[in-house]
């Protein structure tokens, strides 16, 4: 079977076993030995904006991005549901709780879901209200365009874009930064990460985007998969030397 | 409902879902029809959010909201469309005529405004984020790609000139790869905690 | 220009008009423009997904399938009403289990996915600078072959430790080690570089929009004067 694979299939099959194999072993690591990660400052950057929206009392905005399954099945679109889901715990009985903004169907109800499992989950399944987590737009132009209107209101302490986003989503950063809130942008494609090192966000790069929950939440899988990243990083960059090696040998073909 | 329900179905359609890609061809009937399903599910999730959005704007408009003149706006704007459109067709030239006259020059004019935001946000980012590696860079890059794009360098026709040319068009392609290989390593990760069941879900 | 065209031409200008209404920090007509293309694009988007998704593949087979083939259009049906149940705040739970399904086949797209789309090629791309026959012409080295090569494969595993989450204690704090660092600043240049050019690509298009949008503007005006 192996043979039949091209080099690509067969370098792929290898990192993915090699990826589930490393999230295992530091999954059971995890138990005897907790890992020792580096403080993230976008961890201390999102504490500040849920500080700041419990003591004034005002709202968290939250980006759910605009691409899970609108042009393509994109799982990164989903990045922002477990910062999502993190943050609601803290923010469910405050005068204004989280509100997420999804401009995609299906993370819509994904989102709509997390808010109705949270209360469920803090045994208050009456305050649930299905607007706290809504469809903004069925574009990315009109997702942005919905943010960039909501964001001004007065109620609003904070927002945080989590998910995939074109670069038009430079235009409620924008927004954010004209009414002074705090913003943080962890946008899973390149040009949107490009955008959000714009204006005065804190903007998370590569694969932080996919982190800011697990250093948040402290949730073991999460913890376990950073452990495992910094493996499967280490595996690639000595097999990019190697690699390099051995095709200059001529023995890769 | 219980939980394990939810859990099983979703590691159940991954691994039917891996299978079926690793099996090919054998797995071939197996994903067209997953993936078929799939496309269902996620259209009628985007009606589903659609139907949603628009209560929430008529719950806004009956309770006399603030800014319920703008929801006015999205629900009538929005049963225009789809009456419009259920008389004529989705493919009717006049029906997308009259849909391009109102979405191209909203989406053109807000792309234009984000050339706007952009020239006063690029001004701002030494202050903004300090002078480090990373802005320092950005700014040069920024620079030299904007000369570069004018066309004037390449056409002076300098053979050296054009070797640093092409290398240092080369350049960003490495920043690029290192990110992707890096968003990559991360997408891998969380599709791993989805397949089985650690993400977590809203029914936590 | 007829009637019809001169209309659309109005509603052009007028709709450009209030979107850049933003830049003197309107809201009204900034958001009666925007709402309006939320709606008009949820519209249309909800016709075609009507149209092209829902009657020919959800409901069509239902009319025409036999035998295994109608058992398994019902599986889609069965799911499409769960999540329709949604829209109901008691029925919200139900639709977890259409979209756990979704997560799980999502989740296995996206492990062949970035395995196959872009870690492969990528890692192999970058290896691939080092093929023999492109560092060497003949007996002689080809230099600029192979410092493009070697910056490439350094700069790449440069990028890469830019992240890095795994640190060693000092003085009570877990902080990242030295050597990380360094390579982390020289990845920070290259990350810097390609966001500067990713910079002039989104500029470059959004001038042209921004451009087409004022001529719009100025070709209307011309017509009157």
């Amino acid at each position: 079977m192996l043979s039949t694979l091209t080099l690509n299939d067969q370098l792929a099959l290898a990192l993915g076993l090699a990826g589930l194999l490393f999230l295992l072993i530091n999954l059971l690591l995890l138990k005897r030995n907790p890992p020792k990660h580096i403080p993230e400052p976008a961890k201390e950057a999102v504490e500040n904006l849920l500080h700041v929206s419990s003591e004034q009392g005002k709202r968290l905005v939250v980006g759910l991005g605009q691409n899970l399954t609108n042009a393509s099945f994109d799982l990164s679109g989903a990045s922002g549901l477990s910062l999502q889901r993190a943050l609601l715990k803290r923010s469910l009985f405050n005068d204004h709780p989280l509100q997420s903004f999804s401009g995609d169907g299906v993370l819509a109800c994904l989102s709509r879901m997390a808010v109705h499992g949270a209360y469920r989950g803090a045994l208050a399944s009456e305050l649930f209200d299905g607007s706290l987590s809504q469809l903004s737009g069925t574009s990315h132009m009109a997702y942005t365009a919905s943010l960039a209107n909501y964001i001004p209101d007065t109620s609003n302490a904070g927002l945080l874009l989590a998910g995939q986003m074109s670069p038009v989503i430079l235009l409620a950063l924008d927004q954010a930064d004209r009414h002074s809130l705090p913003a943080i942008s962890a946008i899973a494609s390149l040009s949107g990460q490009a955008a959000g090192f714009f204006g005065s966000s804190v903007n998370l790069m590569g694969e932080d985007v996919f982190n800011a929950e697990g250093k948040l939440a402290q949730r073991k899988a999460s913890l376990a998969s950073l452990s495992a990243q910094d493996w499967l990083r280490i595996t690639i960059s000595i097999g990019l030397l190697l690699g390099a090696i051995l095709k200059m040998g001529g023995v890769l073909p | 409902m219980k939980r394990p329900l939810p859990l099983i179905v979703g590691v159940l359609s991954g691994l039917v879902v891996l299978a079926a890609m690793f099996f090919v061809p054998q797995g071939g009937s197996i994903l067209a029809t997953v993936l078929n399903w799939m496309i269902i599910v996620a259209g009628v999730a985007l009606l589903v959010a659609i139907a949603s959005l628009v209560l929430t704007h008529l719950r806004f408009i009956a309770n006399g909201k603030k800014g319920f003149l703008l929801s006015l706006v999205l629900v009538i704007s929005f049963l225009a469309t789809l009456v419009f459109g259920l008389l004529r067709g989705v493919d009717d030239p006049v029906f997308l005529k009259w849909v391009g006259a109102v979405i191209r020059p909203i989406e053109t004019a807000l792309l234009g405004l984000v050339a706007l935001v952009m020239m006063s946000a690029a001004l701002k980012i030494f202050r903004e984020r300090g002078w480090s590696a990373l802005t320092v860079s950005f700014g040069v890059s920024a620079i030299i790609f904007l000369i570069l794009g004018l066309g004037f360098l390449q056409n002076l026709n300098f053979p050296a000139l054009n070797g640093v040319i092409t290398f240092v068009e080369g350049l960003p392609m490495i920043g690029a790869r290192g990110l992707l290989i890096g968003i990559g390593i991360g997408l891998l990760m969380m599709a791993f905690r989805v397949l089985f069941g650690m993400e977590g879900s809203g029914n936590d | 220009m007829s009637p019809s065209e001169l209309l659309t031409l109005i509603i052009g200008i007028a709709l450009t008009v209030m979107v850049f209404s933003y830049i003197l920090g309107d809201r009204l007509f900034f958001g009666i423009a925007t709402h309006l293309l939320i709606g008009v694009s949820a519209g249309f988007l909800a016709l075609v997904v009507i149209q092209k998704i829902i009657l020919p593949y959800l409901i069509m087979p239902l009319t025409y399938e036999t035998g295994t083939g109608f058992f398994l259009a019902l599986v889609p049906l069965a799911l499409s009403i769960l999540l329709v149940l949604m829209l109901f705040r008691r029925g919200t739970q139900v639709g977890s289990i259409p979209l756990a399904f979704l997560g799980g086949a999502l989740a296995a797209l996206a492990i062949i996915g970035v395995t196959r789309g872009t870690l492969a090629p990528q890692i192999l791309s970058t290896v691939g600078r080092f093929a023999p026959e492109q560092l060497m012409h003949e007996t002689e080295p080809q230099w600029s072959a192979i410092l493009e090569a070697l910056t490439i494969l350094l700069g790449v595993i440069a990028v890469l430790f830019v992240f890095h989450h795994q640190g060693q204690s000092k003085a009570g704090d877990v902080v990242k080690p030295v050597f990380l660092e360094g390579i982390g600043s020289i990845g920070q240049i290259f990350i810097g570089i390609t966001f500067g050019a990713l910079f002039v690509g989104l500029f470059s298009s959004a001038l042209i929009a921004l451009i087409n949008s004022l001529s719009e503007i100025i070709d209307f005006i011309t017509l009157w004067f």
